[in-house]
């Protein structure tokens, strides 16, 4: 459970930490904020969540710590002077004053302008923040080329945090600037100085004689001023610099800078084509440093993640592209087709970042010598087998295996034959699930009730999951909760049933799209991460790692479904595309599933 | 307010998350080796992991074939960062098991165990 903890908190910092550092070098490079600057608007948004972030962050570092203590606990008692001598809490309790030091600046940031020294702060605190996290990695543990490590370790972390907090914060820069549209229109300098920016992000004013530049507020007319700095004027792409205090004519333009949206995302679109290439260049040599050798790729459980990771980041890469060509041809670049690729690219890109997390806890493939799968064992998992359509004896299978709360260090024929059965039955209701949603796609309406399948598979692997607990096994509901399997099964239940219940509901008309359309391709994503780390190999053995080798193409398949459908949902237009993606995942997730075999 | 749609979407992006550590460090030796048969007595019991260790916070017990366990005194000097080494009790003949638990130098906490035996 420690363990699983410990992932779960060091996915959440890097995430958390790159809202940090991203929200600083967004406010600083995309938005041109700086000494002098008074912050309003996105600048004052921006802030905020920067400081959120960094408290966030010192928590959950702290959080950390208290983790392995706990996990560190004899009977003598808690090792706390040992602990607090050692590399990862020294770095651990920097990292938590380095977090608590940007979150106490942002904050006052956000407040009233401050002059360089402020800025030159936050900006030294989010680096180290970020850069530090490489002295809990791999890197600081090994023996051989450590310097080289931590180099390349630190660029790699960095240029994700710039890139993925990046993409955050541009995401919260399109939910401003709509919410700043939706608002109704006020007059006057009277309604501007209360700070309600009016107009809009994707207002176009056609025919307009404003050139995106400050207009004070004395000088105020509904249809000119009040669209403001962030209104994206045709015709206008104004190179944007931020406005000093001495340049404020208007009380709330002087604030933000005067710049269109296509400006900003043409900045951010250089930005992230930088880090993207500095994430990628460190990555690859990291990948040659901790693999070793091609056959590691595929042989071993690290080798796997780090495929599957280069799969997500493909996706994203391509998301990014047809953004990027976009923004180049576009004059204001704000659309709703690139937010929503803007939208799945950083909710993959989370997934890549808990993966990364994930990562952590493996031991580097070039170190499982003994243990490494063949090329052909592997291949030999994806080869198509008859099903298995008849069960072992629970009753047989609970006489071989060992207890509940036992360490598992092997596991016996049948139980892998069992866990065969669960997976082929699986694989039923999910294909079925698929062609229904595929004929409903094609015109039949009454397969519209497919999510329905989903409470059979539900009822099914709440009884089969876990033979050994509660209610076939003799350990009881609540003991096997302990177990990090068990838990995780169960909480997969739960979401299978929310996901079948809201997505009969929003099929049938009795709950609204959105949001409730919303929780189909967010559990789906959910599911699909949660699948790709999914991991019962204890002591790395290889027959544990072949058994589980087919997961990481569901856990992909699965995010794919989730964000496909989740473009259907938001992209403007029918979305076909996005729809027969997602469509077609659930079909090959059950055909997965149904060939699937441990031996 | 905050539309229900960013609630579900940050929720969603929250709860895309990971799972439990396996086995961060990987114990690539050790002395007596694992499921060896002894001859003599080992005077010395060393483990050699694939990453540096916090000798301070790692743990070694020897049990018995009847589970009673004794402590082994780690030393923390001398050895290379990637290694644990402790000096054995005398052993009566039998089924000895080790079990170990080592902090690594990025904070993961790792357990195993191994048996050896000796022989009459």
């Amino acid at each position: 459970m420690a363990g699983f903890l410990d992932v779960l908190l060091r996915g959440a910092i890097l995430v958390l930490a790159s809202l940090v550092l991203g929200g600083v070098v967004w406010s600083r490079l995309i938005l041109r904020a700086g000494p002098g600057v008074a912050p309003a608007g996105p600048i004052a948004l921006a802030l905020r969540v920067i400081a959120i972030g960094a408290g966030l962050t010192a928590l959950a570092q702290t959080a950390t710590l208290l983790v392995a203590l706990t996990e560190l606990r004899t009977a003598a008692g808690w090792p706390l002077a040992e602990l607090l001598e050692t590399t990862f809490a020294g770095t651990a309790l920097v990292r938590i004053a380095l977090g608590l030091a940007v979150g106490f600046i942002a904050q006052r940031l956000a407040r009233r302008a401050a002059g360089p020294l402020a800025w030159h702060a936050l900006g030294a605190g989010a680096c180290l923040l970020v850069l530090s996290s490489a002295v809990l990695s791999h890197a600081v543990a090994r023996v051989e080329n450590r310097a080289l490590l931590l180099l390349l370790d630190a660029a790699h972390q960095v240029a994700a945090a710039v890139w993925i907090g990046g993409l955050a914060h541009l995401t919260l820069y399109a939910g401003f600037r709509a919410r700043e549209q939706r608002r109704p229109r006020s007059v006057g300098a009277g309604a501007a100085s209360t700070g309600k920016a009016v107009g809009g992000l994707f207002e176009k004013v056609r025919g307009s004689d404003t050139s995106g530049h400050i207009v004070g507020a004395g000088a105020a007319r509904p249809d000119r001023v009040l669209g403001g700095l962030f209104q994206a004027v045709s015709g206008s792409d104004t190179p944007g610099h931020a406005v000093r205090d001495s340049d404020v004519v208007g009380d709330f333009h002087s604030n933000v800078p005067d710049v269109d949206d296509g400006v900003i995302v043409r900045r951010f679109s250089s930005l992230a084509f930088v880090s993207v290439m500095v994430l990628v260049v460190a990555g690859v040599v990291l990948t040659w440093q901790y693999v070793g050798e091609w056959s590691a790729l595929v042989g071993t459980a690290y080798g796997v993640m780090v495929l599957s990771k280069v799969i997500l980041l493909l996706a994203i890469l391509a998301l990014a592209a047809l953004n990027f060509r976009a923004v180049r041809r576009a004059t204001a670049a704000l659309d709703g087709r690139l937010l929503r690729f803007v939208e799945v690219e950083l909710g993959l890109g989370i997934t890549v970042l808990f993966a990364a997390a994930s990562l952590t806890s493996l031991p580097p493939a070039v170190d499982v010598t003994t243990d490494r799968a063949t090329v052909a064992e592997v291949v030999g998992r994806f080869r198509p087998a008859p099903p298995r359509l008849s069960s072992p004896p629970v009753a047989e299978l609970i006489a071989k295996a060992e207890p509940l709360m036992a360490p598992v260090t092997r596991r016996e024929p049948i139980e892998r034959a069992w866990s065969e059965y669960n997976h082929h039955w699986a694989g039923f209701f999910v294909l079925t699930m698929g062609l229904l949603a595929a004929l409903e796609r094609l015109g039949v309406r009454a397969a519209r009730h497919w999510p329905l399948a989903l409470l059979g598979l539900a009822g099914f692997l709440f009884l089969r999951n876990d033979p050994r607990a509660w209610p076939l096994g003799p350990a009881g509901f609540w003991e096997s909760f302990m177990l990090p399997d068990v838990l995780q099964h169960r909480a997969f239940v739960v979401v299978i049933v929310a996901f079948a219940v809201f997505e009969w509901m929003v099929r049938t008309g009795r709950l609204p799209r959105r949001p409730w359309g919303y929780v189909f391709p967010l559990l789906c994503a959910v599911a699909g991460g949660l699948l790709l780390t999914h991991s019962h190999a204890m002591f790395n053995l290889k027959s544990e790692f072949l058994a589980e080798v087919t997961h990481a193409p569901l856990g992909i398949l699965g995010a794919f479904a989730g964000w496909g459908r989740w473009l259907e949902l938001r992209l403007p237009g029918p979305g076909r595309g996005a729809g027969w993606l997602w469509t077609l995942c659930l079909i090959a997730v059950g055909l997965i599933l149904v060939v699937y075999r441990e031996a | 307010m905050i539309p229900a749609s960013r609630w579900l979407l940050a929720a969603g992006l929250v709860l895309a998350v990971a799972a439990p550590a396996v086995a961060h460090s990987l114990l690539l030796e050790s002395a007596p080796v694992a499921g060896a048969t002894l001859r003599t007595p080992p005077r010395e019991l060393m483990l050699r992991f694939n990453n540096r260790i916090e000798k301070t916070l790692s743990r070694v017990r020897l049990l018995d074939e009847q589970g009673a366990a004794q402590a082994l005194a780690v030393a923390t000097d001398g050895a290379a960062a990637d290694r644990l080494t402790a000096p054995m009790p005398s052993l009566a003949p039998g089924r000895w098991r080790v079990e170990w638990q080592v902090l690594s130098k990025d904070g993961h906490v790792v357990a195993g165990r191994f048996e050896f035996r000796l022989a009459p």
